[in-house]
């Protein structure tokens, strides 16, 4: 092995400059589509209309509660100008504090203190109702008695020739809302969501990651290619050790070298991403790393020239990714057949797995090729 | 000595070689001659455990090629036809990646002095801006690293000039003599055939090599 290092290390001292940009890419590539992400998703905030019709401190303290929420970006305006850009869709929903708000609060007078609008293209109304629902109990303070919010929904249609008026006649008036004990429930059980959504985001870095590391892993086994192709190889076949013992050797030293830099990506991803990592992980990128060497070194031998080797790596590493759901995980072909990411090594790595079907698979192959056919007249 | 014993070997439908046998003797320097395409790289091939006969067996010494591939593999210095070096390295550079993977150990010494004698002055030279024969040289003393006793040499000279060709054929022509290994070389050169050859065989249907070395009064046997 030792003879193996020194002789690689001769190539590699050629190539180190393509070598260290193939090492660094998934990190690199990773960072920059998380920060494209995270910047995409800070821009997509949602538009909400506020009319305020009640000029008392109560209602101001509430559009203040509504401008600082989290993800909404407020449009205060006149309760026409808001209905007619719901109409065209540039506001998601629409709430008027109406008129003689802090007095219903106050004489606790159930109907009206609110009034909502959405279109059939609202996405956003049920969690920022509710955000708002919590600031007026906030504000019902120190009397608990049961409270509704009632909140009037326009459904608009998406024929733009509608007149307001019309709107406004055929819209239905929200059901009640339920007890305001309840809906500070379901509030609660809103946010908990939204952490297990940023905990999923978390590992979907993983995921990229892993992606990104599928397809240099294959770019970097072309070696396998060049050197079964070149004359050389004549040479190679006549070593003390096989040819075929040449390649797993440096496969080894490939795979060793590629798990080096995983650990180090490793390392930085949970520093940018603030999340430890725990030992299965460990164990998880290194049944990755193992698999991933061994399916780009057996595929590699299927082929003659690298150009083909190339075109095919990279449907293979989208069908990978795709049916890992390292990429798309929510509606994912992953949540209509389960069976299916199973076949995928991203998955295995995204769920911090350490046994997949396909290591067993590739290992069998393997064994099959080290002692098929051909091993002595290499 | 080297037994060749009724070898057979087609590439698909296209039979290359049929019943083939002879004998090398040590220190015996033996020419393979035959027109393009006759299946004189096939036979060096065979005799090199490159590809495996479909009949016929080859014994060197009390070693078997199908039982004891690895001590037959220890013994062979194959000099192929098409130039087997790493292109990006320097000639220094190939020395020792095959040096490491040898069955023995050289000193950068012995391998610059291996180069030498094979009339090739430089080493840190990238092998890409070599000259064709100076590449051809290299191809030679990468195979001569590990001492080998069966010399197969296909077309090594290609290229090489006149001078260093003939100072390369009495190095190897010594090493048979002196040393006492089996060298056995394909050429399209006559005139090297006649100065170094022991004995011809002649591979393939057209009697014109036959007739040609004859002429000079070489022997030469038809395989
Ligand atoms: N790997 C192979 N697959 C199929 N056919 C082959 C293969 N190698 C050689 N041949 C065929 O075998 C025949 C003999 O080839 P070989 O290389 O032994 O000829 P040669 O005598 O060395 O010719 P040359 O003087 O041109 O080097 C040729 O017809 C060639 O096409
Ligand atoms: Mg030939």
């Amino acid at each position: 092995m030792k003879q193996i290092f020194s002789t690689r290390w001769l190539h590699w001292r050629k190539q180190w400059l393509s070598l260290i940009i193939w090492l660094l890419l998934p990190i690199i590539a990773t960072l920059m589509v998380v920060t494209i992400a995270n910047q995409w998703q800070e821009e997509t905030v949602i538009p909400i209309g506020l009319v305020v019709e009640d000029d008392t401190t109560m209602a101001n303290d509430l559009v203040q509660a509504i401008y600082d929420t989290e993800l909404i970006r407020v449009h205060q305006m006149e309760r026409e100008q808001a209905l007619t850009e719901l109409e065209q869709h540039e506001l998601d929903s629409v709430f008027v504090i109406e008129q003689g708000y802090m007095d219903k609060i106050k004489t606790n007078d159930r109907k009206k203190v609110i009034t909502a609008y959405v279109s059939d293209m609202s996405i956003a109304y049920t969690p920022v109702k509710e955000a708002i629902a919590s600031y007026v109990q906030q504000d019902a303070g120190a009397s608990r008695a049961a409270y509704t919010l009632d909140a009037m929904a326009t459904h608009y249609n998406t024929k733009p020739t509608w007149t307001w008026n019309e709107i406004v006649a055929t819209s239905n008036q929200i059901k009640q809302e339920e007890a305001l004990l309840d809906t500070d429930f379901s509030f609660n059980q809103q946010a908990k969501q939204h952490q297990e959504n940023k905990a999923l985001s978390l590992w979907n870095v993983w995921g990229i990651w892993s992606v990104f590391a599928f397809l240099t892993t294959f770019f970097l086994f072309d070696w396998v290619i060049k050197e079964k192709q070149s004359a050389i190889k004549v040479r190679l076949s006549l070593l003390p050790i096989s040819f075929k013992g040449y390649l797993v050797r440096n496969g080894l030293l490939y795979g060793g070298l590629l798990l080096l830099s995983d650990l180090i990506n490793m390392s930085l991803l949970s520093l940018y991403t603030g999340q430890t990592i725990d030992r299965n992980q460990v164990l998880a990128i290194i049944v990755f790393r193992f698999t991933i060497c061994l399916g780009a070194f057996l595929i590699a031998q299927c082929f003659q020239t690298s150009f083909y080797y190339y075109v095919s790596v990279l449907p293979l590493t989208l069908i990978m990714a795709v049916i890992g759901g390292a990429i798309i995980p929510i509606d994912g072909l992953p949540n209509k057949w389960a069976w299916i990411s199973y076949f995928s090594p991203m998955q295995q790595l995204v769920k911090s797995d350490s046994l997949t079907v396909w290591s067993i698979i590739l290992l069998v192959v393997f064994f099959i090729w080290y002692w098929g056919k051909g091993e002595k007249h290499a | 000595m080297l037994k060749v014993d009724s070898l057979a070997k087609h590439y698909g439908l296209k039979q290359i070689l049929e019943d083939v046998s002879f004998q090398v003797e040590q220190g015996e320097v033996v020419g393979l001659v035959g027109e393009n395409g006759a299946g004189k790289s096939t036979l060096l091939h065979l005799l090199a455990t490159l590809t495996a006969p479909e009949t016929g067996s080859i014994a060197y010494q009390d070693l078997n090629y199908q039982k004891n591939i690895r001590e037959i593999r220890k013994k062979i210095g194959f000099i192929p036809q098409d130039i087997a070096i790493w292109e990006d390295f320097s000639v220094k550079e190939n020395m020792v990646f095959f040096e490491q993977l040898s069955w023995v150990k050289k000193s950068e010494q012995e391998l610059r002095q291996l180069c030498q004698d094979m009339k090739l002055d430089e080493w840190k030279t990238k092998t890409k801006s070599l000259s064709g024969g100076m590449k051809r040289k290299l191809n030679i003393a990468i195979s001569l690293i590990h001492d080998p006793a069966i010399l197969l040499l296909d077309e090594p000279t290609v290229g090489i000039d006149l001078k260093s060709r003939r100072e390369i054929g009495t190095y190897l022509y010594n090493l048979a003599k002196k040393q006492g290994k089996i060298v056995i070389y394909t050429s399209h050169d006559m005139e090297e055939i006649v100065t170094y050859c022991d004995r011809v065989y002649c591979i393939g249907q057209d009697p014109f090599y036959q007739e040609l070395l004859e002429e000079k009064g070489i022997l030469v046997q038809k395989l």
